[in-house]
């Protein structure tokens, strides 16, 4: 069901907190392509993207093989070179991302709960700003998920 | 032929390879986990099933009371990945088998695998990708790759492999080990996200290896089934209301008598 949602770009579907701030952080972002990484079955910050920006989502996830609108690759193991803007939904789960990718624009996104599959249970925002070598650090934030924390960072590498 | 339990390194190891027999079978022991009746019984196992000539060989920190005409390679010079942590990639030293330069099959078997019938044509068929085991009994249930994306899911096994050429899988390793040690804390996980995910495996066919504890139903000889592993750690590790045994454990069941049976082999 599609509702009225109020924020900065007009109408969408309801947007999650954590996807609100990804989109505040993108507002004014230069860049002209978007990366999406992990987005699992998560498709708001996605349909809004598409309005501003050449958007892609990528997820290794093998139920995703067939569905057109997602490369289904590991961005860490598997040859791809990403947008000049990375989205990365899942900083818990992979080797950081700004080590692999130079001169980018990063919206860092990982929690603290340490589940079964998570190499890299981020604990702080300056995790991040370290792990990915973040240069320039435009924002940083802090919200409450289920029995933990998202910590996100924006910056450029 | 015989030996004296001394522990050999790699490279004296390669030079007593007979070049007449083309099957070579490993197994690793380090730690008290394990006790040389497990090295000495598989071994039984296999001389009762393997029906071609073949070496075998114990990689380990410990050759006391291993038989004398098993060959044993020392444990502690073999690990070429010693700087990460034993917990990361656990059992990465089987991947340093597939890079042993040895013609013909090679294999490995896990010290809690009961082999109880007859392997040769395992051995003998084209092994043209390594040959591992997979999940059947868990694959094949509803939601089995629901978690996927999340990094739980495991369906591949490495307790009974084999393998004419794998080297490409140490080098993909060594070539990719700051972001795979990081990644991955077991080597099954490891295969089955990278390899698996890019279908650079094959596998054993459905019915050859069955699971002793998760088959349903569970702890029967089923038929067909010629090797039977007892894996028991994540239901323990996750405490999960499950009667599970390990190999050594089942005193009173059919495995055991197997496995006992294996000293006169």
């Amino acid at each position: 069901m599609k509702l009225k949602v109020c924020g900065l770009w007009s109408i969408g579907k309801v947007m999650t907190k954590l996807d609100n701030v990804v989109r505040e952080m993108l507002f004014l972002a230069p860049g002209e392509t978007v990366s999406i990484i992990g987005p699992g079955e998560s498709r708001n910050l996605y349909d809004y993207l598409i309005n501003f920006f050449s958007v892609e989502m990528i997820d290794y996830d093998i139920r995703f093989r067939d569905d057109n609108n997602i490369i289904c690759k590991d961005i860490v193991f598997d040859e791809y070179e990403p947008g000049e803007i990375i989205v990365n939904y899942a900083c818990e789960k992979m080797w950081p991302l700004g080590k692999l990718f130079k001169n980018r624009e990063f919206i860092l996104i990982g929690d603290d709960e340490g589940h079964n599959g998570d190499c890299n249970p981020i604990t702080s925002c300056e995790q991040l700003v370290k792990q990915n070598n973040i240069v320039e650090v435009y924002d940083t934030r802090i919200i409450k998920r289920w029995q933990g924390q998202y910590y996100i960072v924006h910056g450029i590498n | 032929m015989s030996y004296d339990g001394t522990l050999m390194s790699t490279e004296d190891f390669l030079r007593t390879l007979d070049p007449e027999i083309k099957l070579h079978i490993f197994t690793l022991k380090w730690g008290n986990k394990y006790g040389p009746e497990h090295v000495n019984r598989l071994y039984g196992s296999l001389l009762r099933y393997v029906r071609t000539p073949f070496s075998f060989c114990c990689i380990t920190d410990d050759s006391r009371g291993i038989k004398k005409e098993i060959q044993t390679i020392d444990y502690n010079q073999f690990d070429p990945w010693k700087e990460y942590p034993q917990n990361q990639i656990f059992t990465r030293e089987k991947l340093a088998i597939m890079d042993l330069d040895i013609p013909g099959v090679k294999s490995w078997v896990d010290l809690d695998m009961l082999i109880h019938d007859d392997v040769t044509e395992l051995y003998n068929s084209p092994l043209e990708k390594p040959t591992f085991i997979f999940n059947y009994w868990n694959a094949d249930k509803k939601m089995a790759y629901k978690w996927f994306g999340k990094g739980s899911d495991c369906h591949v096994n490495s307790s009974f492999v084999a393998w004419r050429d794998a080297r490409w899988l140490p080098k993909y390793t060594e070539d990719n080990k700051e972001k795979l040690f990081f990644t991955y804390k077991s080597l099954d996980k490891y295969l089955y996200y990278q390899h698996w995910r890019n279908d650079r495996l094959a596998f054993w066919p459905e019915g050859i290896v069955d699971n002793f504890n998760f088959s349903d139903p569970p702890h029967i000889e089923r038929e067909g089934a010629r090797i039977t592993l007892f894996n028991t750690s994540h239901i323990r590790a996750n405490n999960l209301n499950i009667e599970a045994y390990e190999l050594d454990e089942t005193e009173g069941m059919w495995p055991m008598e197997y496995w006992k049976s294996y000293d006169k082999a």
